[in-house]
């Protein structure tokens, strides 16, 4: 028998023990329920957008021909389906591993086997690192596989012809940011999933840092889930507002929280500060003068990074702070 | 690496001088000594509130004291090292939608017991305190006696030196207290030290080779002079009774 000072180990032991347990029946649940809703939502996206594009490319005398990949990729561009279910349900997952722990007495049982409140949270952090990149790279799975099986759709390693740009300069086509030529598809939406499982992530750390405070592990994922339906509701309420009202500031539709969270209010190829996007239309399309050329703001990668910087910061600094006072 | 911090006889397997505990404020217990040698069944009685837990969280390393030293099975206190340790909490939490074994084996695997079949031997250890018969039910389904028949075996995993047992046979049925008993001797034979909490007092009567009062911040030895069974009621009474008058 090890023992309790043995920390490298105490870890691994702590990690595995953590990642047995999470599976309890309202946590699968929720990872079926939630995936097969971003999916039917993700494939009718993707229905949608090829109709938006197909009749904007019609006149050029061009078709859509979809990829594989190609609702996955509008998958992270829909604001619903990155920027609210996915976050949503991540932190719904993850919200109650502290809190639980303390409420029920469990938090002494792990202290009993190991004394180091530092992979006490550390192995938390992981399990949350873990468990929201699966769920990510489940989405794109099956995504994929729901578009080769059922769509007959290709895999391709080009991105489609009417996903592609020339470039940052170039303006949205309805609601996706437009992949730059050259660029790999596939690794690109490899990128994408680890760049989405590192978001998620951290927004699951805040939450389990701050329903670490509640008093009721089952307040956790109510929590959450409440959180981000009010986000939701915030841009269009306060856009509603400046419009109504008149003040300019207040109706942009960027630089709120689950706009923050979707990938269409980004721009691939983009510098790291640059804050906006468009130009003169380009590629295959053909429109009229009036509408030849649109800018429109965009969320800087910067402002990405220093928020994933301080939430994450704040998360940790909050746990451990927590594990201090409770094995005072 | 195990540091040896004698207090007193190098024999001793648990040795604290002059331990002191506060929370918020309140003296918990001060200048508290203790010792115990291996095969030990030490018993800590007193009021509610008078620190019996807290001292069983001073051993378990869960509490630091704001005074004293000794060492626990070699291991200085409020070091970062700590002898492995079997606890039986007074509510023991499991995991509720999983069985009986699977909790004990999930919990074997976090303890770092090391056997060829971890699931036979977490059914061994369900056998040993009664509970065969709920191995696959779910600890959602199980009785109060059922969940501190789970505790004591989930204490009992990978057999370690020390056992801290607070209030072991609340919620046991007149079986099953004899069975722990039973087992304590067992321990004890083995070479263990089991320390009891408890307000039954004729069980530790029964058991303990030693037994410490725990009373208005004050923890001190008491020993039988030879007396009758009931003799720990007595001296409970008194000390307790002796203090308010």
């Amino acid at each position: 028998m090890r023992s309790a000072s043995d920390m490298p180990s105490a870890f691994w032991r702590l990690l595995g023990f953590e990642l047995r347990r999470f599976a309890t029946p309202f946590r699968i649940t929720l990872t079926i329920v939630s995936l097969i809703a971003m999916v039917v939502l993700a494939r009718d996206n993707l229905l949608r957008e090829m109709a938006i594009a197909s009749s904007q490319l019609a006149a050029s005398g061009t078709s859509v021909s979809p990829t594989a990949l190609d609702m996955v990729y509008l998958a992270f561009n829909n604001q619903l389906i990155s920027g609210l279910i996915l976050p949503a349900v991540c932190g719904m997952l993850c919200a109650d591993l502290v809190v639980r722990d303390r409420v029920d007495g469990m938090r002494t049982v792990i202290h009993c086997e190991m004394r180091s409140g530092l992979a006490y949270v550390v192995a938390k952090l992981a399990v949350v690192a873990i468990v929201c990149q699966v769920i990510v790279f489940l989405l794109i799975v099956a995504c994929t596989l729901i578009s080769c099986l059922f769509l007959g759709l290709p895999l391709s390693a080009e991105p489609s012809a009417w996903l592609a740009s020339n470039g940052p300069q170039d303006s949205i086509w309805a609601q996706y940011g437009p992949i730059p030529h050259g660029w790999n598809y596939a690794l690109l939406i490899v990128a994408l999933g680890v760049g989405f499982g590192v978001l998620e992530t951290v927004l699951s750390w805040t939450a389990m840092a701050v329903c670490s405070l509640l008093k009721s592990p089952s307040a956790a994922p109510l929590a959450v889930a409440s959180f981000y339906v009010v986000a939701a509701q915030v841009e269009s309420l306060v856009t509603s507002l400046g419009l109504l009202l008149g003040i300019k500031p207040l109706t942009t539709t960027i630089g709120w929280i689950i706009d923050r969270l979707c990938l269409v209010n980004y721009r691939l190829g983009a510098t790291l500060f640059q804050e906006s996007a468009g130009g003169a239309y380009q590629g295959p399309v053909a429109v009229t003068s009036d509408i030849a050329t649109s800018v429109y703001p965009i969320n800087s990668w910067a402002s990405l990074l220093l928020i994933v910087a301080i939430l994450s910061v704040a998360s940790i600094a909050l746990l451990l702070f927590q594990e201090r006072r409770c094995c005072k | 690496m195990r540091v040896s911090m004698p207090v007193g006889d190098d024999d001793m397997a648990i040795a604290l001088k002059d331990v002191s505990v506060s929370y918020k404020g309140r003296v918990i217990f001060s200048n508290a000594s203790l010792d115990a040698k291996r095969g030990d069944v030490i018993g800590f009685m007193g009021p509610n509130g008078a620190g019996k837990s807290t001292m069983l969280r001073v051993l378990a390393g869960l509490v630091i004291p704001r005074q004293g030293s000794g060492h626990v099975l070699g291991y200085p206190l409020g070091g970062r090292g700590h002898a492995p340790f079997g606890i039986m909490l007074e509510t023991p939490p499991f995991i509720e939608e999983k069985t009986g074994r699977e909790n004990l084996v999930l919990l074997s695997k976090l303890r770092g017991v090391e056997c060829k079949d971890v699931h036979a031997y977490c059914a061994a250890c369900m056998k040993t305190v009664g509970l065969e018969a709920a191995h696959d039910v779910p600890v959602k389904c199980y009785s109060q006696g059922m969940r501190k028949r789970l505790g004591w075996a989930q204490s009992l995993l990978g057999m370690p030196p020390l056992y801290l047992f607070d209030e072991p046979m609340n919620g046991l049925d007149p079986l099953g207290v004899v069975v722990l008993r039973n087992c304590i001797r067992k321990l004890s034979d083995r070479g263990a030290v089991v320390v009891v909490s408890s307000h039954l007092l004729a069980e530790l009567e029964r058991v303990c080779t030693k037994v410490y009062m725990f009373n208005d911040g004050a923890v001190f030895p008491v020993t039988s002079q030879g007396e009758a069974s009931g003799w720990l009621e007595r001296v409970y009474v008194n000390s307790v009774l002796g203090k308010e008058q």
